[in-house]
């Protein structure tokens, strides 16, 4: 049971960060960036690409599997960053002013465009990460550590720190940075953050972009605990996040971070009393539940646009 | 000299609406200038084009004699015009200080990795934005309210802290959408004394206002709207005995 909770902690740590990328979109846009689940499998690509890469020219052989890592997080990070800043800019921008389903469907839109775009070019199965090589056995493939009950691998501590430090770090930002207070209040009301001379559209621009930084996080993460990367792996992980999002009452920041712990937790815990065989549907039955019982989530003050 | 602001025959239509039909007015430097009209007048589709909210559907805004019909707000307000609203716009979820130092945002320019590292570059402008928020939530009256949610105050007070947050922005030309709806009698004499002293601070004040003793005690000039038309433009003597205002307030008479 324990064991499971500790699972659960884990995934939820990821799903929080992607959820945060759901939820500050949707705080200042009202917009569900159905694109986001995409956002995050280039992100994977990019990182497994880069791992694999590092892994071939010998590179990991010389400075070991973190630096690689931590390259490989680099780069997809900024891929997917890029892609977040260009589909605002291409396909969101100048929807802004247009009924607020045609944002949604150009969302839909540019999900599957960018899967099948991943499909064609990179093929539909999936690559793998580098998890046999003697560099990623050395480090993160140690046996786990035992505490109690609990059996802790030291992948699992990566996820862990990183989530944590990254939800720390977008705290800080949002409250502390002058872009961070301008976020706050465009997210309140746009019109209004426009006339206290904050520069909307870049506010945009710089959630998309944290946004995608975040998910891309996440995908190389993912990708690590799956060992692989595949071209549909957006849709699974963007509904679970956006399912953390909702829970957590979506537009909140806060509300993300609790949301994705609690849906792996709540996971965890749906595995341990019903068996793994329905692990997804948990989340979806929770995303439903949520919907009926309390559409604005946990810590939501609004209730969630009808989209 | 070129006056402050100046409207050349601003026009906005929605649909076959024109909400404003060919107003050309002038704001001179210092002045504060009273905007009224009838409900339904066109007043506050008049400052939406002037604070670029949307843009003019034709005619143009000159702002200090520069083009600002097309810029986008957050421009507008750097170059230097603010403005409040009728139905009160704070940000709500924000305490009274933190709305008033957001919009500083557009005279301060710390980067996120000096405010990340809190750099002393960084938390110099940081202390000088506290302190210029809270002279200015002095200033209008609701210092005892600055670390309460902004939602919170008393509606006499948002408006208030509004006036504030737009002062905030160092605007030279400062527009307030009616400031004294649903205020008491007391209130309203507490804001015209507070428009005095914005005007004494070298501002030029272009105002909506229903309140006529408002109105009459603190313009220098008054423009009258009606139906989006400009009907008179005047001292408030001379506004106050037209035929065609009177017209547009009280109806016209009988001659039958």
């Amino acid at each position: 049971m324990l064991q499971n909770l500790w699972n659960g902690l884990v995934q939820g740590g990821i799903y929080a960060i992607v959820a945060l990328g759901y939820t500050m979109v949707y705080g200042i846009l009202l917009l569900i960036n159905f694109a986001h689940g995409e956002v995050l499998m280039i992100g994977a690509y990019t990182g497994v690409a880069t791992l694999a890469g590092c892994a071939g020219t010998g590179a990991m052989e010389a400075v070991g599997f973190m630096p690689c890592l931590a390259m490989a997080i680099i780069g997809a990070t900024c891929v997917s960053a890029a892609y977040g800043f260009a589909i605002e800019r291409a396909v969101y921008r100048p929807l802004r002013g247009a009924p607020s389903l045609s944002p949604l469907i150009g969302a839909i839109g540019v999900s599957m465009v960018l899967q099948n775009y991943v499909m064609r070019t990179q093929g539909a199965s999936p690559i793998y990460a580098p998890m046999s090589h003697p560099a990623y056995v050395a480090s993160l493939g140690a046996s786990n550590w035992d505490i109690g009950p609990v059996s802790i691998a030291p992948l699992d501590l990566v996820v862990l720190v990183v989530c944590v430090a990254l939800m720390a770090g977008l705290w800080m930002f949002v409250q502390r940075t002058r872009t961070g207070t301008a976020m706050r209040a465009t997210s309140q009301d746009r019109v209004m953050a426009g006339l206290v001379g904050i520069d909307v559209n870049r506010v945009i621009s710089v959630t998309f972009v944290i946004g995608s930084a975040l998910a891309a996080v996440a995908g190389v993460l993912l990708a690590l605990f799956n060992t692989q990367a595949k071209y549909d792996m957006g849709f699974t992980s963007g509904m679970k996040a956006f399912t953390a999002a909702v829970l957590g009452g979506i537009g909140n920041v806060p509300g993300a971070m609790l949301g994705g712990v609690l849906l792996g937790v709540a996971e965890a815990v749906g595995i341990q009393l019903l068996g793994a065989e329905y692990k997804e549907v948990y989340s979806f039955v929770i995303l439903l539940a949520v919907l009926i019982v309390r559409p604005k989530g946990i810590l939501g003050e609004r209730v969630a646009e009808k989209v | 000299m070129t006056p402050l602001l100046e409207c050349r025959s601003v026009t906005k239509r929605f649909g076959g609406l024109a909400a404003v039909d060919d107003v050309s007015c002038v704001v001179e430097e210092g002045s504060v200038t009273a905007v009224i009209g009838p409900n339904g007048a066109g007043k506050t589709t008049f400052f939406n084009c002037v604070s670029s909210i949307y843009p003019a559907t034709s005619g143009e805004v000159r702002f200090e004699g520069v083009d600002v019909t097309r810029l986008a707000p957050h421009v507008v307000t750097r170059l230097g015009i603010a403005r409040t609203f009728q139905n009160i716009r704070l940000f709500r979820g924000m305490s009274a200080l933190e709305n008033v130092i957001t919009a500083r945002h557009c005279r301060t320019k710390a980067g996120v990795v000096a405010s990340l590292l809190r750099l002393p570059s960084q938390r110099r402008e940081e202390a000088e934005s506290e302190a210029i928020a809270r002279e200015l939530l002095a200033f209008v009256g609701v210092a005892k309210w600055a670390d309460s949610a902004a939602g919170s105050l008393p509606y006499g007070d948002q408006r208030r802290l509004e006036i504030a947050r737009a002062l905030a922005t160092e605007p030279s030309l400062l527009l307030l959408d009616e400031p004294a709806a649903g205020m008491n009698p007391r209130e309203s004499q507490d804001l015209v004394e507070l428009i005095r002293r914005i005007s004494k601070r070298g501002l030029t004040v272009l105002l909506i206002e229903h309140h006529m003793k408002v109105v009459m005690g603190i313009s220098t000039h008054i423009v009258v709207l009606d139906h989006g038309v400009k009907i008179a433009d005047g001292t408030p003597e001379a506004v106050r005995n037209d035929s065609k205002v009177i017209e547009a307030y009280l109806g016209k008479e009988d001659v039958t």
